[in-house]
């Protein structure tokens, strides 16, 4: 989930674009099936966390109707919590020598 | 968009595992990302990692629906909280009580026996031509004729009851045990769970005294030491060797007498006294077909081979037969099965009746959400959605109820195994297993279809128009009101069935309680005395005690008379059956030995019984050790020998002795006592035949003893005066003869109850349902019922309106009960004692309380309708 919010901070993307924006931030590591970007994008969507765009956004891109998700304010606060938090755990871990690099 | 390719529909069709609504929002969105992926990765690889995909994420989003469903549903219903409630506790007792039945049903009866391959084992009887279809038990010499010469069994095993007294701890006390041949174990394919089975070794005569011990005395009596294989246990005074140690299972086959109240815990071998005679019929015999061969085909061969033995013993053997059951048969008189299958039909009647009553509320409820629905559909919900939700809100009911209910059900489980009559085989039994929380769950579910359907398929054709535009009131009215009429036409006609069947087995109970019995209960105790025969080795011993013991207890104040017999009418004890045959009709070839159950009884025991001696006179002073055999014969039996001739003074011959015929007395009720047509107050009195007991001391006995009519004093007294005379002797089975009637009366009085405790539920429950549907019917037609008010209709009219569409409803569901009722009668006609299962003044007077109850459920809504005030009414939208 939080690899979906990162993928949609910094410009609105549909479906497919998030599936290739993840797998390549993470170097093939973390392929998102539909099954799973899908289910996961509802409950985003119900939570809040992200909004759906019902125009197009790129005309000229593309000429179906695609469905684009947009980061909202409160998934943003949600997106910047997470990565605090995560950037404390390395911080802690690299203190005592499991992470590369120094505090 | 163009149509796609091959795999692109593939996928689509795939994409129908997911829910409805998912696809709604992001099937198009997938099906574009499968497009773009295929274009980019290749389709192989593709579709590799989409069947993982699918098979892990359609499953979660159709459970992640699923909850949603269900909250949404309990949210619906904390909407009408009292209307919830009342629909859970309704089905809760339903499906509750049905459980409880079904598990006493399986328990007892559907489940097969608890011995491997079960079906293949028979119980075999031998069977007197001319005693009209009765069957008796098997005389040893039979018997081994039998494990000679016949060929379609595996093995067979014979047995007979004992009374053990056992003096361990104390008092002596008396344990009901089994004489057993050691191929019994082989038979019912039980090993001893410690130590071993009796063996042809222990059968031996001179062979040392054994016993086998069922594992209920193990855990009483020797608490449940693993050594106890080298202990030993003192029976009628002889010390017994425990070798083993059976499973409780054992105990049912041990039971001597079907319907016994207890069953045996001791298992000896069989001494096979072969001197005895070939027309003695005392034993159980039961055998393990073999696997090639079919019931029928056993049949046939025992038929001939008894063909063959009658040629051969013409004496004790013409024109008697052999009859073969299957054992889980003849455990149960038919009569049990019967009730019990009536007993799970009459609940599942009532379960029925509670599932209308709770689909015309849901229907109710469903009509007043109608713009909901409306509304929701107008937004863009698909009917199918709408309609599954009103399956899920219907079916979260149910479950819950269902849980409630089976709850309530297992917890009564040992409740159960103690109300059941004594007299029904396998009672322990009766437990929790997957079957039963498979039924369960099974009509909990089908009760949530049931009324879930129909409103949810009313909900899906909404029609939008007319429901968004107009007020409240019922737009479907018609078809909605077809529905719930036939509800109410269909409950009354169930209730109709049951209180038509509850009034049969009522009336059918009353009659059985009432039957002649041939004897004077009232007054009478009854218990058994089973001397040890080390004490009183022979005749002239067992005599003297016996003259002893009547003696102390004739001198007893407010004894009337005491008597001896072999056993006590409807009280537990030996039957046995004999061949006997008029020596005047030796001649005539085609006159052939009958059978009769012997009672070998002192002089007084007509007196204490209360018996009519019909002809001649009751056995006297005269008849004693030595003086002329005498015979004393029932009426049927005398009837049946000589018809309208005189029976005094004829002769009767059997076990090669010759017994001259002093007395005829009345038939009397409760001798019988053989097999799965074991006695009872609706069987016919049996032919009986008296011997003295001057002339044949018999052991045991039982005694028999009047007083006035409801001394409670007494019982301390008989035991007292037999203590003084024979201290270790226990008195067993000590109690009035009243009870023991009583008692052979339990199942069908427990029947009976149960299905009037069912019916009066069943009448309830409709008569809430009427209720409810006229009710609702007089709401919907308030401005109707104004308006006719307003224009000058008589009070009574509108009542005779409301009272009319009500009564004419039930009166179709009374017609449809009283068929249905007289269909289910004639299968239940077994059941009913000395009536026809047709009567019409039952029928008649079923149809008069049904009608009375709906016209009374009918009544309050009328009084309603013509206190609705006119104007208020016309006003009101």
């Amino acid at each position: 989930m939080f690899h979906i919010l990162v993928a949609v901070a910094d410009q609105d993307r549909h479906g497919y674009a998030i599936m290739r924006d993840v797998a390549a931030r993470t170097n093939g590591a973390l392929k998102l099936s539909p099954g799973t970007l899908y289910g996961s994008i509802k409950r985003m969507l119900e939570d809040g966390l992200i909004v759906e765009l019902s125009d197009r956004q790129r005309p000229d891109e593309d000429d179906e109707r695609r469905r684009y998700y947009r980061l909202t304010a409160f998934g943003r606060s949600v997106a910047q919590a997470e990565a605090t938090r995560l950037a404390t755990l390395l911080r802690q871990a690299k203190a005592v020598g499991l992470a590369p690099g120094r505090a | 968009m163009a149509k796609g390719t091959i795999g692109e529909r593939l996928y689509r069709q795939l994409l129908r595992m997911y829910p409805r609504d998912f696809t709604d929002d992001y099937g198009d969105e997938m099906t574009r990302l499968y497009r773009d992926r295929v274009r980019g990765e290749g389709a192989a690889s593709v579709w590799v990692a989409l069947v993982g995909d699918l098979m892990r994420t359609a499953p979660r989003e159709q459970a992640a629906t699923l909850v949603q469903d269900v909250r949404h549903a309990w949210r619906t219903w904390g909407r009408t909280p009292i209307l919830a409630l009342t629909a859970i506790l309704t089905l809760a007792v339903g499906v509750g009580a049905n459980t409880a039945v079904f598990s006493v049903v399986h328990g007892v009866l559907l489940r097969p026996l608890p011995y491997p391959d079960a079906e293949r084992l028979v119980e075999l009887f031998e069977h007197d031509r001319r005693a009209d279809g009765r069957f008796f038990r098997v005389s040893l010499l039979n018997y081994l004729s039998w494990v000679e010469r016949a060929r379609s069994f595996d093995a067979l095993a014979t047995f007979s009851g004992r009374d053990f007294i056992v003096t361990e701890h104390g008092d002596p006390e008396r344990i009901v045990g089994s004489a057993v041949t050691a191929s019994l174990f082989t038979v019912l394919g039980v090993a001893p769970i410690v130590g071993r089975p009796l063996s042809e070794g222990d059968e031996q005569p001179g062979a040392p005294p054994v016993a086998v011990l069922a594992d209920s005395l193990w855990i009483r009596g020797f608490g449940r030491d693993p050594a106890v294989v080298s202990r030993s246990i003192t029976l009628n005074g002889t010390r017994h060797q425990i070798i083993g140690i059976v499973p409780t299972t054992f105990r049912e086959v041990g039971r001597t007498q079907i319907g016994a109240a207890s069953a045996a815990q001791i298992f000896v071998p069989l001494t096979m006294n072969t001197a005895q005679s070939r027309s003695n019929h005392t034993l159980r015999v039961i055998g393990r077909l073999r696997t090639q061969v079919s019931l029928e085909q056993a049949r046939d061969e025992m038929q001939r081979l008894a063909a063959g033995m009658a040629e051969e013993f013409p004496a004790t053997n013409r024109n008697w037969g052999v009859w073969i059951e299957r054992l889980h048969d003849s455990m149960f008189e038919p009569r049990v099965r019967v009730s019990l299958l009536v007993l799970l039909g009459a609940v599942g009647v009532v379960l029925l009746i509670a599932c209308a009553n709770v689909a015309n509320l849901l229907l109710a409820r469903a009509t007043s959400r109608q713009r909901e629905f409306a509304l929701r559909t107008a937004l863009g919900a698909r009917p199918a959605r709408l309609a599954r939700q009103l399956l899920t809100e219907s079916l979260s009911l149910a479950m819950v109820s269902g849980a409630c209910g089976v709850t309530v059900a297992i917890l009564s489980m040992p409740a159960l195994r103690t109300l059941v009559p004594a007299t029904i085989p396998r009672t322990d039994e009766i437990g929790l297993d997957a079957t039963i929380l498979g039924f369960g769950l099974l009509i909990t579910i089908a009760c949530g279809v049931f009324f879930g359907v129909v409103p949810a398929s009313r909900a899906a054709r909404v029609n939008l128009l007319p429901a968004l535009a107009q007020s409240g009131r019922g737009i479907l009215g018609s078809s909605r009101e077809a529905w719930r009429h036939g509800l109410v036409v269909a409950q009354t006609g169930l209730a109709t069935m049951l209180v038509v069947l509850a009034a049969l087995l009522l009336q059918s109970l009353v009659r059985l309680q009432h039957v002649p019995l041939g004897f004077e209960p009232s007054g009478v105790t009854t218990a058994r005395l089973s001397a040890s025969r080390a004490k009183y080795p022979d005749a002239a011993a067992m005599l003297a005690f016996h003259r002893t013991l009547l003696g102390s207890l004739e001198t007893l104040p407010s004894v009337q008379a005491v008597g001896l017999m072999t056993s006590a009418p409807f009280a537990p004890g030996v039957r046995r059956g004999v061949a006997l045959r008029d020596r005047a009709a030796v001649a005539a070839p085609s006159e052939a030995s009958t059978g009769a159950i012997e009672q070998v009884v002192s002089a007084d025991l007509f007196r204490a019984l209360g018996m009519k001696v019909l002809t001649g006179r009751p056995f006297g002073p005269q008849d004693q050790q030595g003086s002329p055999l005498v015979a004393i014969v029932s009426d049927g039996l005398a009837r049946r020998l000589w018809a309208n001739r005189d029976a005094i003074g004829q002769v009767l011959e059997l076990d090669g002795r010759s017994h001259e015929v002093v007395g005829v007395v009345e038939d009397i009720r409760g001798s019988d006592g053989v097999g799965a047509r074991g006695g009872g107050l609706d069987r016919d009195p049996a032919a009986v035949l008296y011997l003295s007991s001057a002339q044949f001391p018999q052991n045991p006995v039982a005694l028999v003893v009047r007083t006035d009519a409801q001394l409670e004093a007494i019982l301390p007294a008989i035991r007292a005066a037999v203590r003084e005379i024979d201290p270790a002797q226990p008195v067993p089975d000590l109690r009035r003869l009243d009870a023991w009637i009583a008692e052979s009366a339990a199942q069908p009085r427990l029947t009976t109850t149960l299905a009037g405790a069912f019916a009066v539920a069943a009448l309830l429950l409709t008569a809430v349902g009427i209720y409810g549907v006229i009710s609702y019917g007089v709401g919907q037609r308030t401005q109707e019922i104004g308006v006719r008010m307003a224009m000058g209709a008589a009070r009574t009219s509108v009542v005779g309106l409301v009272l009319r569409e009500g009564m004419t409803w039930a009166a179709g569901g009374i017609a449809v009960g009283l068929f249905g009722a007289w269909a289910v009668s004639r299968a239940i006609a077994g059941l009913l004692f000395d009536m026809s299962a047709a009567d019409p003044l039952t029928f008649g007077a079923t149809a008069l309380a049904l009608a009375g109850v709906a016209g009374v459920a009918c009544t309050v809504p009328a009084i309603r309708a013509i206190r609705i005030d006119p104007i208020v009414a016309l006003r009101a939208d």
